[in-house]
């Protein structure tokens, strides 16, 4: 008999999986361009100082020229090609590092809210769904406003702002785990908190926490980048791609490429990191 | 297109449908008259549900019709126009009647959707109108205009159940197709839909092809039963031929019924400012057990929860071997934790999915007993021994479980922790018949052998009657009635334990039972 | 009676986040160690200029009571003065405001419908290949930050084909109206998240009803699409739908703040990021405070407009 139902449920399993098949899942060609294409920008961002020597902030010719270097000369004269390959690197890496930072502090304050009580947890709800609500770029504004010229600022200030959704979203998660049997099982049957968070919550949290730090990457580029362009994080002379599109508007008329090429560099960083990110939840999803 | 298949009001023969290489229905038979009622029967995944949809031209995705045809009064469901066959010719009911309302409309409107749509549409306004009463009429819904135009938030669960029948009967279909109708329903609900589709039917102006994994439901309505197994038809015949005859069988007590174990006294709790349970008191002796029985929000598995301490009662004392328990499970002793084990409600939530079936073993043996690994390891091959899984099971993930493995596992690891009370909340409520009785024959050879004293909650008769001897049952969170579990189904005193004992026809022979028909709200 | 019960509730709800939100953002302005001092009297003061302005703008006074002091003056209407330029805050943010509520005004007027055909086409038919490819091109257009957005419009529109100009200069002594062009460019920029938001939730939204039993039932009875969509689907995923009201007032104050920088639009994204540059704190805390609470106003409002139109809730 035991047979026998083993065999049913693999049946309705196949089912289930009829049913997924037809709604997820986009052409692995897609997927593979979109991944390529995120990892030479990410390179390009992260080594590009070291493929060249050439000083992105020393003046080489004429204020917007197309003429001098791949890209031409930005607004006062200096050479694009070497910006572009300077400008990404503090992008790059003021978002990982607060996607990391968010996604641990998150981790931790989510599942100690998901196993909080009810009316503590509400609390900070209430108080995460407040910063949720708050534009994030004011929030941005604010925060960064407070230590100008600095990168470390940036990081705290897009830390601070992706924060509260990755503590909903653990938060949301845990409270989701820890209401089904096996947790109240194992603390009926006397199993301490940290044994129920090691073997019980942090398995069944870590899907979706690996697939929000991919939103909140997303979301830490495009905070970054728009640190970038308003003028945040380390000063004037320094390449930022961000900061570089406010800088050459004025000139997109005579030497576009100084406009185009970081503007295609931050599009192409996003949209490859979202599709990706999108991808990997929708795998934890189907999970 | 009327022509010789016009004897039945629907006609499959010979049906595959496949999902791939794979086949869902394998060749399967059926044929429905005029009027009749005919039952499709078999566990999840046997394709009953596949054929009834192919009665509407539908089929899931993924799903594809390899051969075999289909006719409802003679024509192709899968050919005709939607519009004209579905809803008039043949018509659908799923899942919790209820829930097919919208819930933005008014009853009526909902109504008068479906009766516009019959072949002999009335014309006028008054008309429809009169034909919208009527339905509420033959439901035994009030007709009157306020009533009607309710929205379906203001009906009560059984109004609105009874409004759907209505509803997919409004177009005054041939054959009504109902998937699982009481599936996910408490047994009183239950009860009310099927008098009502009993009702319904009886008149012999539609027929109805009722999709069921409950044997009762069959029992209640049909005329006719198909049984199914992997796509293909297993037996045909009345309900009585092909349905299981298991008797009722009643519990034994123990060797030798010990003083109490576990004793609840004056137990009251609330969620919130709602009381839940109040005052309520019982005993459980080693190697008994007992039946904690009464409708959804009774009140029943907050006892269970209080019990285990994950619930703080707001009055009354749970004793074990006469040492009052703290409330909280936290503030429990190990040894007092460890001699208390649940058995939870749902077989899929209680188990890990990120453990194996020995891994959830041995986490109480290795952190509550004190085992080492190895120990640890031989004990819980022993254990899913005691639980008759197979060695082949232990080390996989319960996703890929059934659910009366799922259920042995969870059986074993509460007695990994050598427990003296076993508190057990529905443990059969997701399980087909066939595993469901297994399951709960094991409880009682266990509870017989270890001499563990059972706390059994289950809104289900049949189950309560077969694994416990003595049961109280719950009114809106008070002791109603209680005494031994023979003499409660034989000559229940009180109208909700009769109610609960009429909702299971297994029990139909006991003289004291009500008819079902009358007992619809 | 119910309703009044409720919009007095969440209004009370709604003031109580508006204070907690002027502590975030006299919190993140003032105790971070920022050097609003130098914003005054300029980089090369003297040590003893220095201090002077710091008595002057009281910022030797403890952080409590300086807050207790902003907030206060702001519940009486007074913002304070900008330290550059002197004009009281409240002047500025009446002089700007009008122009960034039209400018929102039109992109919420062109994102909303979009938002929403795009939405219904894609969750009519889940999983059709219309509904991957608007779900993706949704999907896509959300991560694109306004800048670039705006960027590849300016790129297009007013470099590549010279149809409207690249920087919004109002006329003198008028109003954006008076050169309409000027407009084109921020709304386009501002309504294209929007817009993609919108379309996500009303897309999950209208799925999520089509999966339901009763339109399951409604559909295997018979009902044809364009009644099931119109009479049973739309009612009850539009209603939950109607909170992108809210999302996109939050999300086009965030997109005016670049926007507005951008193209030099006279607005009041423009001037709080020119505050904060210029480290004008009474400036920036006033700005960013009314925006905090127009935010928090269209919530309020789009939650109560979410449950006049459920009768589950009305009554």
């Amino acid at each position: 008999m035991t047979a026998a139902d083993t065999t049913s449920t693999r049946e309705a399993k196949v089912d289930d999986l009829l049913l997924t098949v037809v709604s997820r899942h986009r052409a692995p060609v897609l997927l593979v361009i979109t991944a390529l294409v995120g990892v030479v920008v990410v390179v390009v961002a992260l080594a590009g100082p070291f493929i060249t020597l050439a000083d992105p902030t020393r003046t080489v010719g004429k204020p917007f020229s197309s003429e001098i270097g791949w890209l031409g000369t930005d607004g006062i004269g200096r050479d694009v090609w070497s910006r572009v390959l300077h400008g990404g690197r503090s992008i790059v890496l003021v978002a990982m590092t607060a996607t990391l930072a968010a996604t641990t502090l998150g981790t931790l304050l989510g599942v100690g809210v998901g196993l909080a009580r009810r009316r503590v947890a509400a609390v900070v709800t209430w108080c995460t769904d407040l910063l949720v609500v708050f534009p994030a770029v004011l929030l941005l504004l604010l925060l960064a406003a407070g230590f100008p010229g600095s990168d470390l600022a940036v990081v705290l200030a897009v830390t601070l702002t992706t924060l509260p959704y990755s503590v909903r979203v653990v938060g949301s998660v845990t409270r989701q785990v820890a209401s089904n049997g096996y947790v109240e099982v194992a603390r009926a049957r006397g199993d301490g908190l940290g044994r129920v968070i090691r073997f019980d919550v942090l398995p069944n949290v870590a899907g979706p926490v690996l697939a929000d730090a991919g939103i909140r990457f997303v979301a830490a580029i495009y905070l970054a980048a728009l640190a970038g362009f308003l003028g945040l994080g380390t000063g004037a002379p320094a390449a930022n791609w961000g900061r570089m599109i406010a800088e050459n508007v004025p000139g997109a008329s005579t030497n576009a490429a100084a406009f185009v090429a970081p503007l295609v560099l931050v599009l192409a960083l996003s949209t490859s990191v979202n599709l990706l990110a999108d991808e990997l939840s929708a795998r934890v999803a189907d999970r | 297109m009327t022509r010789m298949h016009e004897a039945h009001v629907a006609e499959v023969a010979g049906l595959v449908v496949a999902a791939g290489n794979r086949r869902v229905v394998d060749g399967a038979e059926l044929q429905v008259g005029r009027g009749e009622v005919v039952a499709l029967i078999g566990p999840s995944g046997s394709g009953k549900t596949t054929i009834a949809h192919s009665l509407l031209g539908h089929l899931r995705p993924g799903l594809t019709r390899v051969g075999g045809s289909v006719w409802v009064r003679g024509e192709d469901p899968f050919t005709a126009r939607p519009h004209e066959l579905r809803g008039r010719v043949v018509a659908y009911l799923g899942q919790d009647p209820g829930s097919a309302l919208n819930p933005l409309r008014r009853v009526e409107d909902q109504l008068a959707e479906m009766v516009v749509r019959r072949r002999r549409a009335p014309s006028s306004r008054s008309d429809v109108a009169t034909a919208v009463a009527e339905l509420a009429d033959m439901v035994a819904l009030p007709s009157s205009g306020a009533f009607l135009r309710r929205f379906p938030h203001q009906l009560s669960g059984g109004q609105a159940q009874r409004a759907a029948i209505a509803l997919s009967l409004a177009a005054q279909p041939d054959l009504l197709v109902l998937d699982e109708p009481t599936s996910g329903l408490d047994p009183l609900l239950t009860d009310s839909v099927l008098a009502t589709l009993d009702d319904v039917f009886s008149s012999g102006t539609t027929a109805g092809v009722v999709i069921s994994h409950d044997d009762d439901v069959a029992r209640a309505l049909a005329d006719r039963v198909v049984a199914m197994a992997a796509g293909r038809v297993r037996a045909i015949g009345t309900p009585g031929e092909v349905l299981d005859r298991r008797g009722v069988q009643f519990a034994t007590a123990g060797v030798n019924p010990s003083p109490e174990r576990l004793t609840v006294r004056n137990l009251s709790a609330a969620f919130g400012p709602t009381e839940v349970v109040s005052d309520v008191s019982f005993e459980v002796g080693a190697g008994e057990a007992l039946a904690v029985v009464g409708p959804s929000g009774s009140g029943k598995t907050t006892i269970a929860r209080c019990v285990v301490g994950l619930h703080r009662p707001t009055a009354g004392t749970v004793k074990l071997d006469g040492v009052v328990l703290p409330p909280e499970a936290r503030r429990r002793r190990p040894a007092q934790r460890r001699a208390i084990q649940l058995v939870a409600q749902d077989a899929v939530g209680a188990l890990n999915p990120r453990e194996t079936a020995r891994v959830a073993i041995e986490r109480p043996l290795r952190h509550l007993v004190g085992l080492s690994r190895p120990e640890a390891s031989m004990t819980a091959s022993k254990l899913l021994e005691q639980v008759r899984l197979e060695p082949a099971v232990v080390d996989r993930r319960p996703s890929t479980l059934s659910g009366g493995e799922r259920q042995r596992v969870n059986l074993a690891r509460a007695l990994a922790a050598r427990p003296e009370v076993l508190v057990c909340d529905e443990p059969t409520a997701s399980l087909d018949p066939d595993v469901a009785f297994a399951v709960i024959e094991l409880l009682d050879e266990l509870r017989r052998d270890l001499g563990l004293a059972v706390v059994l909650i289950s809104h289900d008769f049949r189950i309560v009657a077969r694994a416990a001897t003595r049961a109280l049952v719950l009114d809106n969170g008070r002791i109603a009635e209680a005494g031994d579990v023979e003499q409660l189904i034989r000559a229940p005193t009180d109208r909700g334990t009769a109610d609960l004992v009429a909702a299971s026809p297994a029990f139909a022979d006991f003289a004291q039972a009500r008819p079902l028909q009358n007992s619809g709200k | 009676m119910r309703l009044w019960r409720l919009v007095v509730r969440r209004l009370a709800l709604s003031l109580v986040a508006l204070a907690g939100l002027s502590v975030v953002i006299f919190a993140a302005t003032e105790v971070l160690p920022g050097d609003a001092v130098t914003a005054v009297v300029g980089p090369d003061a003297t040590v003893e200029q220095r201090d002077r302005a710091r008595l002057e703008l009281g910022l030797d006074r403890p952080v409590l009571d300086r807050y207790f002091d902003w907030a206060g003056a702001a519940v009486l209407g007074d913002l304070g003065t900008a330290y550059v330029g002197g004009r009281p805050v409240g002047d500025v943010i009446a002089d700007r405001l009008p122009n960034s509520v039209l400018l929102g005004a039109l992109a919420l007027a062109l994102a909303i419908p979009a938002g929403v055909v795009v939405g219904v086409l894609a969750g009519a038919r889940p999983g059709k290949r219309l509904d991957r490819f608007l779900s993706t091109g949704s999907l896509l257009a959300i991560g694109i930050p306004e800048f670039v957005t705006a960027g590849l419009l300016l790129a297009i529109l007013a470099i590549g084909l010279d149809l409207v100009p690249p920087v919004s200069l109002v006329p003198l002594g008028g109003g954006p109206l008076d050169a309409p062009t000027i407009v084109v460019l921020p709304v386009l920029s501002l309504a294209i998240l929007p817009a993609a938001a919108a379309a996500r939730l009303i897309r999950a939204s209208v799925a999520d009803t089509m999966s339901s039993p009763y339109v399951e039932t409604a559909r295997l009875n018979g009902i044809r699409h364009s009644q099931l969509l119109r009479r049973h689907v739309l009612p009850n995923s539009l209603g939950p739908a109607i909170q992108v009201l809210g999302l996109a007032v939050g999300a086009i104050i965030g997109g005016a703040i670049v926007v507005e920088a951008l193209f030099s639009y006279p607005g009041i994204g423009a001037e709080l990021s020119s505050a904060v540059g210029t480290r004008d704190l009474p400036l920036v805390q006033g700005i960013a405070l009314v925006l905090a609470a127009i935010t928090l106003l269209s919530l309020l409002l789009t939650d109560i407009a979410g449950r006049l139109l459920d009768p589950r809730l009305r009554t």
